[in-house]
């Protein structure tokens, strides 16, 4: 890898646009809410809404993992361990609670998930 | 020096003060707030004065005022006004829109949007010997999870034969509880269980376990100051359903949720 700056337009940043796309190497990332454990459960408070959320034990498990570090793969991975069940049978579940998070306003925003840059690789 | 058209609903120490002229006025009130009528003492936190205005009716507060064309929406108004002016003079309390009653030492919480049952349930205890705290508001204190009185007179609305949408409640009238002034509670009682009641045409009275999430999250719609508390409020909340047992109650009868909770409870 060159260390020259990204071209935007150069083959590199097309290939990582791609990447991007793709929803499995999405790596979303909780806000910084209020929150109370409750069992197996979570409740949520978001001040600058004053709304509260309520998770289930499911929901929170994928909550949990949302730390902006593991991808949507690398969740499904971590909890069809867990769970003891397979990464294809989650990915549905875990793609469908991420959204869902994501509708809510939970997660940061997409900009924030762009893939980390690899070692040693620069940005403009 | 008492003034014989001045009313005191007090609070824990607080008094609102309400004055009137008008005598159907001052015997609504006092049918409202029968269980918190006090002499003057002292600590008044608010001031309302309800009269005859041209074309209707007036209720003054501080710089501030309102006029209503009918009796009903100033008793309204009054109740409302009072009970906010209490709400604000205990902003360390988390205000709830619940019922609350309680039997040896113990309190079962009763919450709940308007017509979910809660003055039915607190009536029912209470026509079972439970001490009556609270009809439809009730003030928690965080620190130690106890439910202070504040006995307004119940008003329940009659069984209407079938089940109503929110937006037809209104039209069943409320009508006054009787509650023996002996059984109502005068200090504050721990928190011993929350019930989240709904009303179920022709069912029995059954009791199901409730997440304490979803029982948090009930709460917290239920909490009529939150606004004041924010955060505080919410780990609070969440900190007494996880100290309580949380349990839905659906019935049609208030009788028999009354005597299924009771036997609930005396087993705890």
């Amino acid at each position: 890898m060159s260390e020259h700056a990204v071209d935007p337009v150069s083959k590199e940043s097309v290939e990582r646009g791609a990447a991007f796309a793709d929803p499995d190497l999405q790596r979303p990332k909780r806000k910084a809410l209020q929150e109370h454990p409750l069992c197996d459960e979570i409740l949520l408070y978001a001040s600058d809404q004053a709304e509260a959320f309520s998770l289930n034990a499911s929901a929170k498990a994928v909550w949990d993992l949302c730390d902006g570090r593991h991808t949507i793969a690398d969740i499904c991975r971590e909890l069809g361990g867990r769970f003891e069940c397979s990464e294809a049978q989650l990915t549905a579940d875990v793609h469908r609670a991420v959204c869902r998070l994501r509708e809510l306003d939970l997660l940061e925003a997409e900009g924030a998930l762009r893939p980390k840059a690899a070692e040693g690789e620069r940005r403009p | 020096m008492t003034d014989a058209r001045t009313r005191y609903v007090a609070f824990d120490g607080c008094q609102v003060a309400v004055c009137s002229e008008i005598p159907e006025i001052l015997a609504a009130l006092e049918r409202s707030f029968r269980g918190m009528l006090e002499p003057e003492a002292g600590d008044v936190v608010g001031r309302l004065c309800a009269g005859c205005a041209p074309r209707g009716y007036f209720l003054r507060w501080d710089q501030d005022h309102v006029k209503t064309a009918s009796l009903d929406h100033l008793l309204f108004y009054l109740n409302y006004e009072v009970v906010l002016r209490l709400i604000g003079a205990r902003p360390d309390l988390v205000w709830l829109h619940a019922g609350a009653a309680a039997l040896q030492g113990r309190a079962v919480l009763v919450s709940g949007v308007s017509g979910r049952g809660k003055s039915t349930i607190i009536t029912s205890l209470c026509a079972l010997g439970w001490h009556f705290l609270s009809d439809d508001v009730a003030p928690l204190d965080p620190n130690f999870q106890t439910v202070f009185p504040f006995p307004q007179t119940p008003m329940y609305r009659p069984h209407a034969g079938k089940l109503l949408p929110p937006s037809r409640l209104q039209e069943v009238r409320k009508v006054e509880a009787a509650i023996n002034p002996a059984g109502v509670c005068r200090t504050a009682v721990p928190v011993a269980a929350l019930i989240l009641p709904s009303y179920a045409a022709g069912q029995p009275a059954a009791l199901s376990a409730c997440s304490s999430s979803s029982a948090a999250l009930e709460l917290l719609q239920n909490c009529l100051n939150f606004p004041v508390h924010g955060a505080r409020a919410f780990h609070s909340l969440c900190d007494l359903v996880k100290a309580v047992p949380t349990l839905r109650l659906s019935f049609s009868s208030g009788t028999d949720a009354a005597q299924l909770l009771a036997q609930v409870f005396l087993f705890q």
